[in-house]
């Protein structure tokens, strides 16, 4: 049995959980940190994902964001030691009305602002030439064509993994956590169904579960998880570069894999939240109808597998991040709304920071876990572009 | 026909043949190892019949012409992979820096996987749902079998991959009960759904989806009988992914078209299964040079089966499926070298995936394991012929009905056999450093045994990081392999999670449209 102590107890061996171990041992050694996972590592979100790292968002402080966590992705490789399949495949977000190309336009001098200079605004007949996969399918209004990277989350999971290992993080695999043990208002520890561990710091790093987790501290939060659905073909040579997503008439998505696999998924209108990860047939038959309309040539290519992983939501679909003020010791970092596996690496190093120097690096003020005040907000699951609207203006 | 053979620049023949003799008719897409393109072995991803729909579903011939070839130019570069492990590039292309991008691009350019065709995929008619008492999956004598007894009191709809009767060859008799059997099931018009694949049980909806001719077809049914049948069940040696290696359904399928009748076979098997090869290659005069029939065994006397005397048995297990580029032949236990033009294989796996998807328990047994199931599922359903482990194929329909009659009456038929192969064991020395666990996706026992090391010693992380069944045969033979691969060492055997669809199966096909 290992020892029951620890300085930082971290709940969620995902990508994000393993991240924040790592940096917290780069920054001081001789802290003794636990992982704790329910299942294995990456059992969640971090291996359904598609890796996808876009800084091509809608609202500036997104595009910061973005924009550091493509870098600290660019970077692992050199940190970890070991080659994480970052690959700057390009990234099209295509338009299929004058609505979304205006609002494109409109974006342009943002991203140039922001130090975003790749991105390109390309007309319907362009948007063919570049995408040569359309052809066959309805006529895009225009697409916005930028340099974006797409990861492997396995290799990053696994690059966190060895690199832990190496740190001597001590990562509990099949080890789930029951409750989260107070003192008062402080947080003292975790229990778990092989023990209890006692830190001063514990971590709720466990996105799709993270309301959960809160709850056992006894924190309300307006996270919410929704399932979302991936499928993947068999292999074929490369046939398309560029990460491809679309927001009309629903959001959907597609890109070829490093090994040649088509990953696609078009999400559903009336997606009910829930912890759900199983897999649904409307899924297959939605996506492939959406992939007929957009690109028919994929449609030779055969599925072979199907999951679900969950988005944890937050209203303003920004990640909480940093110390929870009315319970010292718990620490959130979740509510990532479908940007986990971009955004983790330097959330984690931004975190990190706050645990041991309790200095909060600019970028979090924004992510703050005390934002949402008691009940907290409405969440939107829908409509990508309404999920910004609606967004008071900071 | 599939572009992707026009480079290897050679010559149109049926793939019957090909197969046959051996010949290379495919690539693996990380290594670009020759494939056989033997049917029943699940390449469906190199298969030059795959879209007519899969060659382990499709009756191999029925393709006409298509063109193999021998001559791949990036095979030497697949060579050198083969001494690396499948997560090489962790500690590769790191430095120059600038280099990393270009790398990725060369790599994803080696790939020796098909090419995606230009011209637009046709869509298939849009989604239709039929409701039913009772759905019966297969229509092979055992489902025919179960469903003619069942459709006297209650609605049946049958789905069956091929024609009604199966898919693979039958003798006289079994043939004539199959006849009887579906003529019953007109008469009492039920509904019977031909070239209909099952894709899955989905909890999430509470029904199977299937693909038949015209689209996708959802089916909300009380109950279910699954008699889908069994997979062939590779050894875990070296060679088994070689050309002219095949499994025994391929053999059946491919006897029965004559297409070794100036050929001549290897067989290894134990038990029933070796008997049933037998009696194949008596039946279609298929010429045998040898048997390895394990370390226990004897051939089995079997009705009808007299090309077994005389012949050499060789009570031994093997150690390799031998060959270069194709078979040669396989390497015993002793050293000794058996050649032969193909090597068949006789062992079963019983179709599991339908079953756990409905919530059914994983059960590896014996060692090497066998999987199978058992336990409550979401619907009661019954497990009837191959896919409950039955092994004597004449018994198999009065089987069938006796269990579905038992079933309607509420009682729970025991219909699971024990594996019909416990005797595996008998076959397979202790794997090797090559023993090939996953063909499509190119992992071996040293990749497994690697991971394992590294600390990877959860059947999920070994998933992740070897590709192992995350292939287009959709783990169907390599489940068990890596089940048995991770029992070398003496960890638990475990299954990877079996994702739907059951079934390859094409995006336009599902992408239906409202006409």
């Amino acid at each position: 049995v290992t020892a029951d102590r620890a300085d930082v107890a971290i709940v969620g061996g995902g990508i994000s959980g393993l991240a924040l171990a790592f940096e917290l041992t780069r920054l001081a050694r001789s802290l003794r940190v636990v992982v704790l996972e329910q299942r294995f590592t990456g059992s969640g979100a971090s291996s359904r994902n598609v890796g996808r790292i876009r800084a091509m968002q809608l609202t500036p402080e997104l595009v910061d964001l973005a924009i550091a966590a493509q870098c600290k992705h660019e970077r692992l490789p050199d940190e970890l030691g070991s080659n994480t399949l970052f690959w700057r495949a390009g990234y099209a977000w295509v338009l299929y009305d004058e609505v979304e190309v205006e609002r494109m336009r409109a974006l342009l001098p943002m991203f140039r602002e922001r130090g975003l200079r790749t991105p390109r605004l390309l007309d319907g007949d362009r948007t063919f030439r570049a995408l040569p996969v359309l052809r066959g399918g309805e006529s895009p209004a225009g697409a916005m064509i930028g340099h974006d990277a797409v990861g492997h989350h396995d290799a990053v999971l696994y690059a966190y993994r060895r690199a832990c290992a190496a740190a001597g993080v001590d990562v509990r695999e099949r080890t789930t956590v029951v409750d989260v043990v107070r003192d008062g208002d402080a947080v003292t520890g975790v229990a778990t169904d092989r023990g209890a561990i006692t830190a001063p710091t514990v971590v709720n790093a466990t996105d799709g579960w993270s309301r959960e987790l809160s709850s056992m501290a006894g924190i309300e939060v307006p996270n919410t998880p929704v399932r979302r659905e991936v499928f993947v073909t068999e292999p074929a040579r490369p046939f398309l570069g560029p990460a491809v997503t679309f927001y009309r008439p629903i959001e959907g998505w597609f890109n070829q894999t490093l090994r040649g696999e088509l990953v696609a998924g078009v999400t559903a209108s009336g997606e009910p939240p829930g912890l759900r990860q199983q897999s649904s047939f409307s899924f297959l038959t939605r996506t492939s109808a959406t992939l007929m309309r957009k690109a028919p040539r994929l449609g030779h290519l055969r599925v072979i597998r199907q999951w679900a992983g969950v988005y944890d939501m937050t209203p303003d679909r920004l990640p909480v991040v940093g110390p929870v003020t009315v319970r010292p010791g718990f620490v959130q970092m979740n509510g990532y709304s479908g940007r986990g596996f971009a955004l983790a690496p330097v959330i984690a190093e931004m975190l990190a920071t706050t645990i041991v120097t309790g200095q909060r690096p600019a970028p979090l003020a924004g992510l703050d876990a005390d934002r949402f005040p008691g009940e907290g907000g409405e969440v939107l699951t829908t409509d990508y572009y309404a999920g910004y609207d609606r967004r008071p203006s900071s | 026909m599939n572009e992707s053979h026009d480079r290897w620049n050679a010559i149109p023949t049926r793939l019957t043949d090909a197969v046959a003799a051996g010949r290379i008719v495919g690539r693996s897409h990380r290594l670009h190892r020759g494939r056989g393109g033997a049917c029943a072995r699940g390449y469906c991803q190199q298969c030059p019949l795959a879209d007519g729909g899969l060659a382990c579903e499709t009756r191999a011939g029925e393709g006409g012409p298509f063109r193999s070839g021998g001559i791949d130019p990036l095979r030497p570069l697949g060579r050198i992979g083969e001494r690396m492990e499948p997560w090489f590039y962790e500690r590769r292309f790191l430095r120059p820096r600038v280099l990393r991008q270009p790398m990725l691009e060369v790599l994803r350019r080696l790939s020796a996987a098909h090419a995606l065709p230009r011209d637009p995929a046709v869509a298939s008619d849009a989604e239709r749902s039929i409701e039913t008492d009772v759905l019966i999956l297969g229509g092979g004598p055992a489902g025919l079998a179960a469903a003619a007894t069942i459709a006297a009191t209650a609605g049946v709809v049958v789905a069956t991959r091929s024609s009604i009767g199966g898919s693979l060859p039958r003798d006289a008799a079994s043939t004539a009960r199959t006849a009887a059997d579906a003529a019953d099931l007109r008469r009492r018009g039920a509904t019977l759904l031909e070239g209909t694949t099952c894709l899955g049980w989905y909890e999430d909806e509470g029904s199977f989806a299937v693909m038949a001719p015209d689209g996708p077809v959802t089916i909300h049914a009380t109950r279910v009988v699954i008699a889908t049948g069994a997979y062939d069940r590779p050894l875990l040696v070296p060679g088994t992914d070689l050309p002219g290696a095949i499994g025994l359904r391929a053999f059946e399928l491919l006897a029965a078209q004559g297409a070794f009748r100036r050929r001549t076979a290897g067989i290894v098997g134990v038990g029933p299964e070796l008997g049933r090869a037998l009696q194949t290659a008596s039946a279609f005069r298929v010429g045998v040079d040898w048997i390895v029939a394990g370390l226990s065994g004897g051939v089995p006397a079997q009705a009808g089966v007299p090309a077994a005397a005389g012949l050499p048995v060789h009570a031994r297990t093997i150690r390799a499926i031998e060959g270069r580029s194709r078979v040669h032949g396989v390497r015993l236990d002793d050293g000794r070298m058996l050649r032969a033009d193909v090597v068949v294989t006789a062992t079963t796996q019983p179709t599991f995936e339908l079953q756990l998807q409905l919530g059914a328990t994983p059960h590896l047994e014996g060692r090497p394991p066998v999987i199978r199931t058992q336990g409550v599922t979401s619907i009661p359903s019954l497990a009837v012929g191959e896919a409950a482990g039955w092994v004597d194929a004449a018994a198999t329909p009065d089987r069938a009905a006796a269990a579905a009659s038992a079933w309607l009456d509420g009682t729970d038929p025991e219909t699971i056999d024990p594996s019909p192969h416990a005797a595996l064991a008998a076959l397979a020395a202790e794997p090797s450093d090559d023993a090939v666990v996953c063909a499509c996706e190119d992992v071996r026992q040293r990749d497994v045994d690697r991971s394992i090391a590294d600390g990877y010693d959860d059947v999920e992380l070994v998933k992740r990081r070897s590709g192992a069944t995350t292939g287009a045969c959709q783990g169907k033979l390599c489940h068990a392999l890596l089940a048995e691969a991770f029992a070398a060492h003496g960890l638990p055997p475990a299954l990877t999670t079996v994702r739907p669809p059951v079934r390859p199966v094409r995006v336009a096909d599902l992408g239906g449209v409202t006409t």
